[in-house]
């Protein structure tokens, strides 16, 4: 890996865990960071000019590395991207310089309507051709790799042909962006639609993983039957943590982040299920020892 | 076509709760399809909603948290946001809830509350500027005051409201606990509120203005020279203190770091 790499690629997020940024925790990082690798925000919610919660960031990106999640550029719309969008995304990654820039395999945007939910996408080629083509537009905005994540979803489209773990494969192939495996996800959508959570993480290009998500999720009983909704608003189950494991076992150490959107808990909480996470990437170190890790590999088509 | 399933997914997400979604969409039996859309549907309306809640919280306080979900889910399907960023979500709103007889009706203050809350997340989110320095005010000779003229600072708005006390309305309603009943203000003042909303450190921070302050800092926001400001505002407030209103608007950073001169009566330089 070359310095330029370094400097323009996902780098400086260790491979350990982190906690999502959420605001009922900012006084206390500012009090003093707390003892995890690294944080992780939503892109959009920093997108002022100014202001108290710009500054805050910057404050705390001064203590720890900084991963940017975005949930808003739609990388699944067949109408592109927003070019507006595009540009503020950038100024704030060169404000505040994060080792990690990440998106969804979804979509959120339709006739310039913004829906705020990461909706499913259906797995045909065209929307793997309008996919490309978007996170295409958005590392060359950017001038930088970023990771997509695959989707918790509720449901199959009629016209879907390719299997889900194929097409993220393939998106990884054509545009050299990264995962951003989130195991939670596997769980949830292996649930909903009727998979096995193993065969899906297996057929996933396990060296292409910068980052994986772990959360909790809620679940309810819809139309007479069991569906798990990925609300981020508990503890990490015994099923998801086994599925991290296996998941480190084929990646060795990357960052892991807990995520906790509803229902926020006090940071000690957060801190425990990233001292859990902490433990399993120490147990998939020895399996890699001496391997590069799998996030620094250059965009294939920058080489 | 990826475009038309996208668009057609996407009407359908605004509809009311009990419409049926697009048929055909959805794979396997029809009623656990649309089962499944429908936790879409709810996503959308009711997150879009709950960030309305975050930008209004006064308002949302004041009709209670059930009636809130009634006027804000009617909101997001009339006007959904336009942009990705929650943050820039809403300032629509305030013109809404003017329309909506419902609300107005049992309170007549809730517009003017909403464009109060919308002028503090725009302040909040504003971006950062050089506010007017009391040394540029001071190197200026005296004879071209008179024909100086202000901006306002990006993070900086005046919201005045003719009938009602917005100011102490906002105050009551954001210390009020969350509930799902209206909470119903009492003991208010007669007659409207004038509020500057403005960041100095960092915070948003509220200051009611008297009758003089509303007149200099209306007419001087609106591009009146200085001299024309402070003498409208001694005409309406026979008490008014020029030295304490110019005071006053620097230490809160109401005015821009840019100023020029009305080239009417001393002539037209700018600085």
């Amino acid at each position: 890996m070359s310095g330029d790499d370094h400097a323009k690629g996902p780098g400086p997020i260790p491979a350990r865990a982190g906690i999502g940024l959420r605001h009922p925790h900012v006084q206390a990082f500012l009090d003093g960071p707390p003892a995890i690798g690294w944080v992780e925000v939503h892109s959009e919610n920093y997108l002022a000019g100014g202001g108290l919660r710009i500054a805050t960031l910057e404050r705390i990106r001064r203590d720890l590395p900084l991963s940017c999640h975005g949930v808003g550029l739609s990388l699944g719309s067949a109408e592109g991207l927003d070019g507006a969008h595009l540009a503020a995304l950038k100024r704030l990654f060169d404000r505040v310089e994060p080792g990690l820039v990440s998106e969804h395999v979804s979509w959120s945007v339709a006739g310039g309507v913004y829906y705020n939910d990461l909706l499913p996408l259906p797995l045909t080629e065209e929307a793997l051709a309008v996919f490309v083509a978007n996170v295409d537009r958005a590392q060359e905005a950017f001038g930088r790799r970023i990771l997509v994540e695959n989707p918790s979803t509720y449901l199959d489209f009629a016209a879907s042909r390719i299997s889900e773990p194929e097409f993220i494969a393939e998106i990884v192939r054509r545009t050299g962006c990264g995962l951003l495996l989130d195991v939670n996800n596997i769980h949830v959508s292996a649930h909903n639609r009727g998979f096995d959570a193993g065969d899906y993480l297996a057929a996933l290009p396990a060296a292409a993983v910068g980052e994986i998500h772990i959360a909790g999720h809620a679940r309810r009983e819809i139309g007479g039957e069991s569906v798990l909704i990925d609300d981020h608003g508990s503890r990490v189950i015994p099923a998801v943590w086994d599925l991290l494991d296996a998941a480190l076992a084929r990646t060795g150490p990357v960052p892991v982040l807990v995520e906790w959107d509803t229902d926020i808990p006090e940071l000690d909480v957060l801190l425990a299920e990233a001292e859990a996470a902490d433990a399993a990437i120490r147990r998939s170190a020895p399996m890699r020892r001496g391997a590069p890790a799998p996030a620094m590999r250059s965009p294939a088509h920058a080489a | 076509m990826l475009h038309e399933l996208q668009d057609r997914m996407a009407r359908s997400l605004l509809e009311d709760f009990k419409a049926p979604p697009p048929a055909g969409l959805v794979a396997g039996d029809p009623g656990r399809a649309a089962a499944r859309f429908m936790i879409h549907r709810g996503n959308v309306v009711e997150s879009l909603a709950n960030a309305l809640g975050h930008t209004y919280p006064a308002v949302k306080a004041i009709c209670g948290e059930r009636n809130f979900r009634v006027l804000a889910a009617a909101h997001v399907r009339a006007t959904p946001p336009r942009r990705p960023q929650l943050m820039s979500y809403g300032g629509e709103f305030p013109a809404f809830v003017a329309g909506h007889a419902a609300a107005m009706r049992d309170f007549p203050f809730l517009a003017d509350l909403a464009r109060l809350e919308w002028a503090m997340n725009e302040v909040y989110y504003a971006g950062d500027a050089p506010a007017l320095a009391p040394e540029t005010l001071g190197a200026i000779p005296e004879e071209r005051l008179p024909a100086l003229r202000f901006t306002l600072h990006p993070a900086a708005r005046h919201v005045v409201s003719e009938a009602y006390p917005i100011h102490t309305i906002w105050s009551a309603a954001a210390n009020a606990a969350a509930s799902p009943d209206p909470f119903i203000p009492t003991d208010l003042p007669q007659g409207g509120e004038s509020v500057l909303v403005t960041r100095i450190s960092g915070p948003v921070e509220l200051h009611k203005l008297d009758a003089g302050e509303t007149v200099f800092l209306g007419s001087a926001a609106a591009g009146a020279p200085l001299a024309k400001a402070l003498a409208e505002a001694e005409a309406a407030a026979p008490g008014f203190d020029p030295a304490a209103a110019l005071a006053a608007v620097l230490s809160r950073r109401v005015f821009g770091a840019e100023v020029s001169f009305d080239p009417s009566p001393v002539g037209g330089v700018t600085c």
